[in-house]
């Protein structure tokens, strides 16, 4: 549901998640390893799905660049963590909700897989069948898209100085 | 090595071999620089918050009967002449495709109703009462019917706004607490602060929390934070009061609440 934001599709595209899964449990290597097998059959049953029926432009990757990191800065080297889980702490469910929504699927999925579900980048680019780098980009744009979206409504409420 | 050469790096690290010069050279980088320690615990702190913020929801019965009935249908296909070897190499799979089954159940954000769920619900009403400004009304208004008429289409039931005495209706908004959308009501009564939740309760038990009885209503209680709470269940709904009022001013207005409807 927190990819599709649909709770039928998601619930059809487990269904036939699993029973791809039934059938191919032949291919399924390391029983260990199970949690990622079924994630990818998972993420690819969703992405041949949503790449049929969606009407969202696709998504421009941009690779991951120094620029783009270099562009986050700190003031006089201090740490904005603590501002920042302050800030957060007061974000209700149904903003964060909608900020996260507001994601593009592709660069939604990534986050949930990364930060929800505690997959590694490599296992991700795995499942998208997409290069890490890409990952990397994806989940560095998610989640400074999420970050400002959730300034935007502290500052709609004036908890932060605009 | 600059901080964004360093960040870019650090941040594709999990596909890098942790003794790499270039890793190495980063990790020397991020060890001296202030505004790269900053940026990373920066990054750490959103992928907590998200982490923490993004509940699980209950795995609908429905879906676990019809994946197995699924699966067992498919099992059953005549694709498959021989039974026998079918049944043994079924068996030995079993197990794995049946705890297979949850993982994958639990990819779309489904993981079974335990008491920490319910727990984790009942300190989500208490943090978004905590967290309520007045800034943070979707409807700001003391006319009854035009908040709950705002409700109307938003939540999957009819909300009725009570009318508690002497207190002052002050507007509402959506909630969502465990992956499910709910109406919180907002009040000042006695100067106090008073949060009014409504839920689809089909699935939220309150069986954990201390509990009370007042005529044939049963009530679950609590304290969390400086709040005091009441949850109780009716007509499939879960209905839940938040406030620093004493206890005994929640218990009578949840009564009020429930005694007309119970006539």
């Amino acid at each position: 549901v927190r990819v599709t934001k649909d709770a039928q599709q998601a619930e059809d595209l487990v269904q036939e998640a699993c029973l791809k899964a039934w059938r191919n449990r032949g291919q399924l290597e390391k029983p260990q390893a199970i949690k990622a097998w079924l994630f990818k059959i998972l993420m690819n049953t969703f992405i041949n799905s949503y790449r049929q029926t969606s009407r969202e432009p696709q998504i421009v990757d941009i690779e991951l660049s120094e620029a783009m990191l270099e562009r986050i800065h700190t003031e006089s080297g201090e740490s904005r963590t603590d501002p920042l889980n302050l800030l957060l702490d007061q974000c209700l469910d149904d903003e964060i909700q909608e900020a996260y929504d507001g994601l593009h699927t592709e660069i939604r999925a990534v986050v949930w897989l990364s930060d929800v579900e505690g997959f590694r980048q490599h296992e991700i680019a795995e499942m998208l069948g997409c290069p890490p780098g890409t990952v990397a980009s994806r989940l560095f744009r998610g989640r400074a898209l999420l970050r400002e979206q959730l300034q935007e409504y502290a500052k709609r409420r004036r908890w932060v100085k605009e | 090595m600059v901080c964004g050469n360093a960040r870019k790096i650090l941040y594709l690290a999990d596909r890098l071999e942790a003794a790499s010069p270039p890793r190495l050279e980063a990790d020397s980088h991020l060890h001296s620089c202030p505004d790269c320690q900053a940026f990373f615990a920066d990054e750490e702190a959103l992928k907590e918050f998200i982490r923490r913020r993004s509940p699980r929801q209950p795995v609908p019965a429905h879906l676990r009967e019809k994946v197995l009935e699924q699966i067992s249908e498919d099992d059953a296909s005549p694709l498959l002449s021989n039974r026998r070897i079918r049944r043994k190499r079924a068996r030995g799979a079993l197990a794995a495709v049946a705890a297979g089954v949850s993982l994958v159940v639990g990819i779309i954000g489904y993981t079974a109703l335990t008491d920490d769920r319910q727990e984790r619900f009942v300190a989500g009403l208490i943090e978004d009462h905590l967290r309520f400004r007045p800034g943070a009304s979707e409807i700001s208004s003391s006319r009854f019917e035009q908040v709950e008429a705002w409700f109307a289409g938003k939540v999957d039931f009819a909300v009725q706004a009570p009318r508690f005495e002497q207190s002052e209706l002050l507007g509402g908004r959506l909630c969502y607490l465990d992956g499910k959308k709910g109406a919180w009501l907002f009040y000042r009564k006695q100067g106090a602060l008073l949060s009014f939740f409504i839920f689809d309760g089909t699935d939220i038990a309150v069986a954990h929390l201390r509990r009370r009885t007042s005529g044939e209503q049963k009530f679950g209680l609590g304290v969390a934070k400086g709040q005091r709470f009441i949850l109780w269940k009716d007509q499939g709904l879960v209905y839940a009061l938040v406030s620093d009022l004493p206890e005994v001013d929640l218990v009578r207005l949840a009564s009020d609440i429930i005694s007309p409807r119970s006539l």
